[in-house]
């Protein structure tokens, strides 16, 4: 929607002093093992970034998440009736390898992922009104062994069929509960982890084979229900990243910055009782930061800078922004740590918040409107501006 | 042509006397000048509420204090409202003589607009659908026109996430589409409830608060959101669908319905849902109710439809467009976000191109009147 001679405007101007004033120090080495590394000048073709895409990002990042949710639902099975559910065990550390991984599939929002609901059944997140917690109480209350049966947790509202409601199970249960209430949550568990692996392994599989997504993107044309041209792919993929910076933005660094700000102790962030939030979205930024570097639109910050010498500064930005945001993420305490700690200061509290505000603001801003437009896309609506 | 400002006064001040929502045109005599509302996000990402006309030429720029969506025109003052785009909370009334300042207002702190309304025939009360998102609950909010736009009541839509609505021409009746998906304001724009919603096109007693008729999407397309709506000649409304399944899956977007009639979908090959990207932006009917234009943007396609039979007439090309409103002549005018006005409508009913340099047209155009030229 913006034109390609858009002028360096006051946005512009801020996202460089702010880049300045952030200790982000510049990086020459940012394109690791995986870019297409395309040459000074030389830029990807719409087919180039979606194969990287899928190859070097979707799938293999699948792949983990599949195997991780296999190991948890193992592990679970193996050890589900812990002595102390709060304590450190196999479980817990099965559970937290499972959310980081899902984190890095979670920001692709395409094909399989959207198809059967699978995406929210793994993780039924954001959920302002608590339902996950509301719908666990009562299956807890009730004891319906039905809910065990093999297959019959994928029958059941998605809000309690996955890593969200397992959460619950294995972070909130108590050490004198009754060993009867025990068990069924430990039953419970197992087919909530059942179902997170079935899930993973079908969406790794609606990507593979002859009729998969796969295979749908790399072909392209009249025939084609969903894709006509290579641009039309490439531009899926793009928006799929920018969807992801902007649910990144408003549903986790807005209402972490809100409860920091005002010493609330809760902010509804995803796996926040686990104490995996931080995590979740250290993982979310590398994975942006992977498909952003796979796809090499970096190799299009540099043909905008070679045409035009006062945005030459955009192609270092780019991957100290990802660095940035890495960075911030570590410095997160959860909003509860956060509460307790004496210091009045709360600018020095919100600081990593700010600036991740910041950096996916700024992202946002430089793809949406410099990179895209150079690349030749169009994009027009993405998944969150139907209306 | 050029209109500046002006020229605009005058025609408010002379010629504004009647124009109806989504209207055929005032009864005015002499050459005739249709003028075109639209909320629209300017080159420096500012967003506006912008009027035009159908030939491109840019009367007037209101600016907003977030992304508008709809408007909606008194049909007895010189009035428009617009609403913002949810989970927006603000309103602008925008007297079309300029002869007052716009009046901002807001839904409640527990609600936000989504982005519809609709005036009453006397002009006095304007319903806006909103979000009760605490308790995932459509309500229409009632305010009141003479007091500043009080907020006076509300009423319950009878389903979650109401999006546009529109007046049957009884006057009482208003027809909600209730497109089932639940989001909070704390979620942002997320939509939270894909694997369990279900939308409905309800026509409700306006005075009374009263169902007087529900009719639910097919449990087995319950993922297709039931958002825009128009009256064709016989009162019959006409939907357009937003699919939240599988693209490749996309069913029917098109249906019509009435108070004693179910939804019914419109005949098309199986592709055409996908062939759309599962998702129809704006529908309206032509000045003489015969057509209906249904723009998909996400495909870059705004097909046109036979009122009488539900035949899909004819696809036309529109890159990014999606506000559609019926033009002078019979066909509609087509606006989109890269800032083009196409005259258009099937059977050649115009065919003209126009660029407003600078302006990205949001998702709506409302017809405000006709006047002379």
């Amino acid at each position: 929607m913006i034109s390609k001679t858009y002028n360096v405007a006051p946005w512009l101007a801020s996202l460089l002093a702010m880049a300045v004033l952030t200790s982000v120090v510049p990086t020459a080495a940012y394109a690791k093992k995986g870019a297409p590394a395309p040459q000074q000048g030389d830029v990807p073709s719409y087919r180039e970034m979606v194969i990287a895409a899928i190859d070097k990002h979707i799938l293999p990042n699948l792949e983990h998440f599949a195997q991780k949710a296999g190991d948890l639902s193992s592990a679970i099975a193996k050890d589900c009736l812990q002595s102390d559910p709060n304590a450190a065990s196999e479980v817990n550390a099965a559970f937290a390898d499972a959310v980081s991984s899902w984190a890095r599939v979670a920001t692709d929002r395409i094909g399989p992922a959207r198809k059967r609901d699978r995406a929210t059944r793994i993780s039924f997140w954001p959920d302002p009104r608590g339902i996950v917690r509301r719908q666990m109480r009562g299956v807890l209350a009730n004891h319906n062994e039905a809910l065990l049966q093999p297959g019959a947790m994928e029958k059941q509202s998605v809000a309690i069929q996955g890593l969200p409601a397992l959460e619950m199970l294995l972070f909130s249960g108590s050490s004198s509960e009754k060993s009867e209430a025990r068990k069924y949550r430990c039953e419970l568990a197992k087919a909530i982890a059942a179902n997170v692996s079935k899930q993973a392994a079908d969406m790794q599989a609606g990507w593979l084979g002859p009729q998969g997504w796969r295979a749908t993107m790399l072909s392209p044309g009249p025939e084609n229900q969903i894709y006509k041209t290579e641009a039309d792919v490439a531009a899926e993929i793009v928006k799929s990243y920018l969807t992801a910076l902007q649910i990144i933005r408003d549903n986790q660094v807005l209402p972490w910055l809100d409860a920091v700000t005002k010493s609330k102790k809760w902010a509804r962030l995803p796996f926040e009782s686990a104490g995996l939030s931080q995590s979740y979205l250290s993982n979310q930024i590398a994975s942006l930061g992977e498909l952003h570097r796979v796809m090499g639109l970096d190799a299009y910050a540099k043909q905008i800078a070679a045409k035009d010498q006062k945005k030459k500064w955009i192609v270092e930005w780019l991957p100290n922004a990802y660095k940035g945001m890495a960075q911030q993420a570590k410095q997160l305490k959860l909003p509860a740590q956060a509460a307790k700690e004496k210091s009045a200061d709360v600018k020095q509290k919100t600081r990593p918040l700010a600036r991740l505000k910041f950096f996916t603001n700024g992202l946002r801003q430089i793809v949406g409107r410099e990179i895209v437009p150079a690349t030749g896309l169009f994009l027009g609506f993405n998944e969150l501006d139907g209306d | 042509m050029v209109i500046d400002r002006r020229h605009f006064l005058a025609l408010g001040a002379s010629a504004l006397a009647s124009y109806s929502h989504r209207a055929a045109a005032a009864s005015l005599s002499g050459p005739k000048q249709a003028l075109y509302a639209s909320a629209a996000k300017l080159e420096d990402g500012r967003y506006a509420l912008v009027v035009v006309t159908a030939a491109g030429d840019l009367i007037d720029t209101v600016p907003l204090a977030g992304r508008g969506h709809d408007v909606t025109a008194s049909p007895t003052a010189n009035l428009a409202v617009v609403f913002a785009r949810r989970p927006g909370t603000f309103a602008m009334a925008y007297d079309l003589t300029r002869a007052k300042a716009p009046v901002l207002f807001n839904s409640p702190e527990d609600r936000h607009f989504f982005g519809h309304g609709v005036f009453s025939p006397d002009g006095r009360l304007l319903y806006a659908t909103e979000n009760d998102y605490e308790n995932a609950r459509g309500v229409l909010g009632i305010y009141d026109v003479g007091a500043g736009f009080r907020r006076i009541g509300e009423l319950d839509t009878q389903g979650i996430g109401p999006h546009d609505l529109l007046l049957l021409k009884d006057g009482r009746t208003i027809c909600i589409a209730n497109g089932g998906i639940e989001t909070h304001p704390a979620a942002g724009r997320t939509k939270l409830n894909l694997a369990t919603m279900q939308p409905s096109i309800v026509f409700l007693d306006r005075l009374t608060g009263d169902v007087i008729a529900r009719h639910e999407a097919p449990a087995d397309i319950h993922q297709l959101s039931l958002r825009h709506i128009c009256q064709d000649a016989t009162g019959q409304v006409w939907v357009g669908g937003q699919w939240e399944g599988s693209r490749d899956e996309a069913p029917m977007l098109m249906a019509h319905v009435s108070r004693d009639k179910p939804i019914c979908f419109c005949e098309a090959e199986p592709t055409f849902g996908p062939s759309l990207n599962g998702y129809i932006g704006s529908v309206t009917a032509s000045r003489d109710g015969q057509f209906i234009a249904a723009s998909a943007p996400r495909a870059g396609t705004t097909i046109f439809i036979d009122a009488s039979n539900g035949k899909i007439l004819e696809r036309h090309r529109i890159k990014d467009g999606c506000g559609v409103a019926a033009s002078d002549h019979g066909g509609f005018i087509v606006s989109s976000g890269l800032g083009e006005l196409h005259e258009t409508g099937p059977s050649g009913k115009g065919d003209n191109l126009h660029k407003l340099p600078r302006i990205s047209f949001d998702n709506h155009m409302l017809k405000l009147l006709t006047t002379t030229g």
